[in-house]
């Protein structure tokens, strides 16, 4: 087992993503020894390269299910699982998702905080208030904001007026940079939008425009999400936190470092992350504090594969409430060229549905709505040509749908918010194991029928705005769960989705976004941590990603991950005095 | 770094000329497979593959190319080569100018990887015996209709040797060149797609020292003005 100078650290954190990589800037500043721990590799420019096949289809930087499959099932009538591979994905490597991600970047709404206040109760959901407000995030959002660096979007009164849900009159600070140009989808969405009386604005991105912290500006290729950034223009917490972190010679990065257990001692405090090493080797490492940074879908996983105590852990919560967003959708095909491949994942968004009807149902789920495409890896309309070729069929037709569909569609989604439902969850595999011999991931997911209920609600909406777009023709793209692979069955056969014949079935688990699994309460009864996202019953272990959230919010999760981390780290550097 | 004289879409109507002399400046085909260690497949094997392919996408008439004339085959085969340390499974970068320098894989990309070529070596192995089996000793020579025939029965029954075939020659037509397919970026042309444009250097719309000028990519003008420009797809890096 390997020692070092420092050891023990100030502070262990595993996972260097939006939590783990924001967490070791702030306690790095603060003064703490940091030793961080990514299981995936330290990747630059120098491995990247706009290239769909090799993010897209082989899994350079998403899990790759020849080392770290996880298995999919909508309920436990299913059995052990339906599906193993690729499934709800997220990046491995230095940076986490925040290599792979289109750098979406808002902050909820003061609503998302008080969700039950403001939406009420869903049959077979748990739907709850966070234990605090955006007031008390909100510093924070800014905080990370001008860190990292994010460009857009919604600013307040004047920009809207007379909006359905108009200003972001709760943001009072105003954006780093400017928002990007549109591309052509994008600038058609919002004249479009407009022409329908509706309010669309830059979707807020950390992605440079122009020049900003040493790095240049977004030259639009298009090969964005799903991609690490070639020319560092995507603001990663690479390249913007745990750089900084290791310019105060406190961070210990160890990239390929693999975690399989937290050991608790006997007095109930967190000791040590036991790992594998790139070359293989069992090494260990301790730390005052443990900080939990491996995603929504790992975090529990390595709770669980760590066998701590019940007494100590609430065991009953951990991994139940998954959420992962639900994705009402619009293709647009258009007998023009639109070209979606220029720019970045989203150009151009729009909030007017995201409060909801305000009376009868469905009562809760809506979200921000965006243009989105090109990622790699996606389905027609939003992917690369590889991935419109695979769902372009063989044979004779198959040159003429790709001749139809390439660069002649839009796709536009809403960012729904799905309920936290208890069921919904992740434990460990009961035969699946890794490259590394430990039991994997499983997915338990099933939409809530109130998904459905929205996405019939917002369907007409979308149509509205691809026709006002000139679309020739339209169609609904149904909401999908943890992996394309797997028809997703809905009421009264709405949503059936699926690989169908000759689909790629190497390109499941099309959703990132993830949040739930170590829900954070006030009542250790009800909730795994604090409201300071540390363990109810061990006062030195923390959770800080996206498996904290109480409720999933509309909006893309990566910036309140990130403030939520920012606001964790300094709690943590206070309580642990580091 | 070429002069700023012309405006970036003069250029772009030059790129096809440019990108013809450049090709024929190059020695060695760059699409052509490398061979590395024994043969993936033996050399009837490879005969099948590539009548299969040719059917997954065939020419749609005479002088139109198919999956076969573009290269699919040998990215099959790029794919399934050394499987004890695979060597063609990440380009280089960070652009096109670097795509054939492969990555090294680290030890447990190379537990994984190693363990899918030698599993879909054997997918391909069995695969393309059962098309021979089933066309009567060669698929390659059964006309085409007896072809798609012998395929659409794998497909209707969930073959899982078809699967890898349809989604395998689909990467290997799209896929950047340096993988072995896509030769000349024919596939890329046909659909009016311009690939991958970073590193790709135009001169400028806007300040020269705007990103899209420094480091290749779309000026603003160029992502909200939509149409080919499948010049870029051939243009030299």
């Amino acid at each position: 087992m390997r020692g070092s100078a420092q050891d023990p650290f100030d502070v262990v954190i595993v996972g260097s993503g939006a939590g783990g990589g924001i967490a070791a800037y702030v306690l790095t500043k603060a003064g703490a020894n940091v030793c961080v721990l990514e299981k995936g590799p330290d990747l630059g420019p120098e491995n990247y390269g706009d290239d769909e096949l090799r993010f897209g289809d082989r899994n350079f930087i998403e899990e790759d299910p020849l080392i770290e499959p996880r298995t999919f099932r909508n309920t436990r009538d299913d059995g052990e699982h339906l599906y193993v591979g690729r499934v709800l994905g997220i990046s491995r490597c230095v940076g986490g998702g925040t290599v792979h991600y289109g750098a979406v970047s808002f902050r909820l709404r003061p609503e998302d905080f008080r969700a039950k206040t403001y939406w009420g109760s869903l049959p077979d959901a748990e739907i709850v208030d966070w234990p605090f407000g955006y007031d008390e995030l909100r510093p924070y959002y800014g905080k990370v904001e001008r860190m990292i660096g994010v460009a857009g979007g919604q600013l307040s009164g004047a920009a809207h007026p007379g909006a359905p849900v108009p200003a972001a009159e709760w943001r009072t600070d105003s954006y780093p940079m400017p928002g990007h140009p549109p591309n052509y989808g994008a600038k058609l969405f919002e004249d479009a939008a407009t022409k329908l009386g509706m309010h669309p604005y830059p979707t807020p991105v950390a992605i440079n425009n122009l020049g900003r912290d040493g790095r240049p500006g977004c030259s639009y290729c298009g090969f964005c999400s799903s991609h690490g950034c070639p020319i560092e223009a995507k603001n990663d917490t690479r390249v913007t936190a745990l750089r900084k972190a290791r310019a105060t010679g406190r961070l210990d990065l160890r990239p390929d470092s693999y975690v399989y257990r937290v050991v608790v001692g006997r007095d109930g405090r967190a000791e040590r992350v036991e790992y594998i090493d790139s070359a293989g080797r069992h090494q260990s490492v301790a730390g005052k504090a443990i900080v939990l940074s491996c995603s929504t879908v790992d975090t529990p996983r390595l709770v669980l594969l760590s066998e701590l105590s019940p007494s100590l852990v609430n065991l009953d919560v951990v991994g139940r409430h998954l959420m992962v967003h639900h994705y009402p959708g619009g293709i647009g095909i258009f007998s023009d060229r639109i070209d979606y491949y220029r720019g970045f994942w989203s150009m151009r968004c729009l909030d007017d549905m995201y409060l909801g009807p305000r009376s009868g149902v469905p009562a809760f789920g809506y979200g921000n709505i965006q243009t989105v495409g090109p990622s790699s890896g996606y389905a027609f309309g939003a992917g690369g040509m590889i991935s419109t070729a695979k769902f372009a069929g063989w044979g004779a037709a198959h040159k003429q749908a790709m001749a139809r569909e390439f660069g002649h569609v839009q796709w536009i989604t809403m960012v729904g918010q799905d309920p936290p439902v208890p069921s919904n969850m992740v434990d460990l595999d009961p035969t699946v194991t890794d490259a590394y011999g430990f039991p994997v991931s499983r997915v338990t997911y099933l939409h809530h029928p109130n998904d459905y209920a929205v996405a019939a609600a917002v369907a007409p909406r979308l149509a509205a705005i691809l026709t006002a777009m000139g679309a020739d023709s339209t169609e609904f793209v149904l909401p999908f769960a943890a992996t394309t692979s797997i028809p997703q069955q809905g009421p009264g056969g709405l949503t059936q989705r699926g690989p169908g014949r000759a689909a790629p079935d190497a390109i499941g688990g099309l959703v990132n976004h993830q949040m739930g699994t170590m829900r954070m309460g006030d009542d250790p009864d009800t909730s795994v941590v604090d409201s300071d996202q540390r363990f109810h019953g061990i006062p030195n272990l923390y959770a800080i990603d996206g498996s904290v959230f109480p409720t999933s919010g509309g909006y893309n999760p990566t910036l309140t991950i990130e403030a939520l981390a920012w606001r964790a780290a300094e709690r943590l550097a206070a309580a642990q005095k580091v | 770094m070429r002069p700023r004289l012309l405006t970036r879409r003069q250029a772009l109507r030059d790129a096809g000329r440019m990108a013809a002399a450049s090709a024929l400046a190059l020695s060695l085909p760059p699409w052509l497979p490398r061979p590395r260690g024994a043969a993936a497949l033996a050399p009837s094997a490879q005969v099948t593959l590539k009548a299969a392919v040719a059917r997954i996408v065939p020419a749609s008439g005479p002088g139109d190319w198919s999956a076969a004339d573009v290269g699919a085959d040998n990215y099959i085969l790029n794919l399934l080569s050394n499987p004890g340390h695979p060597a063609q499974i990440y380009a280089g970068g960070p652009y096109r100018s670097r795509f054939r320098r492969f990555q090294v894989l680290s030890r447990i990309k190379r537990i994984g990887w190693s363990r899918e070529v030698k599993r879909l070596q054997g997918v391909y192995s069995d695969g393309l015996a059962q098309l021979d089996r089933l066309a009567g000793g060669n698929f390659a020579t059964v006309p085409a209709p007896v072809q798609d025939a012998i395929l659409t029965e794998l497909d209707d029954t969930g073959s899982g040797f078809f699967s890898a075939l349809y989604n395998h020659t689909l990467e290997g037509v799209y896929s950047h060149p340096a993988y072995g397919g896509n030769k000349d970026y024919r596939a890329w042309q046909a659909f009016g797609y311009a690939g991958d444009v970073l590193g790709v250097r135009f001169p400028n719309i806007g300040p020269a020292d705007a990103p899209w000028n420094v480091y290749g990519g779309y000026a603003p003008e160029e992502m909200i003005q939509p149409g080919p420009s499948t010049q870029e797809a051939v243009s030299p890096s």
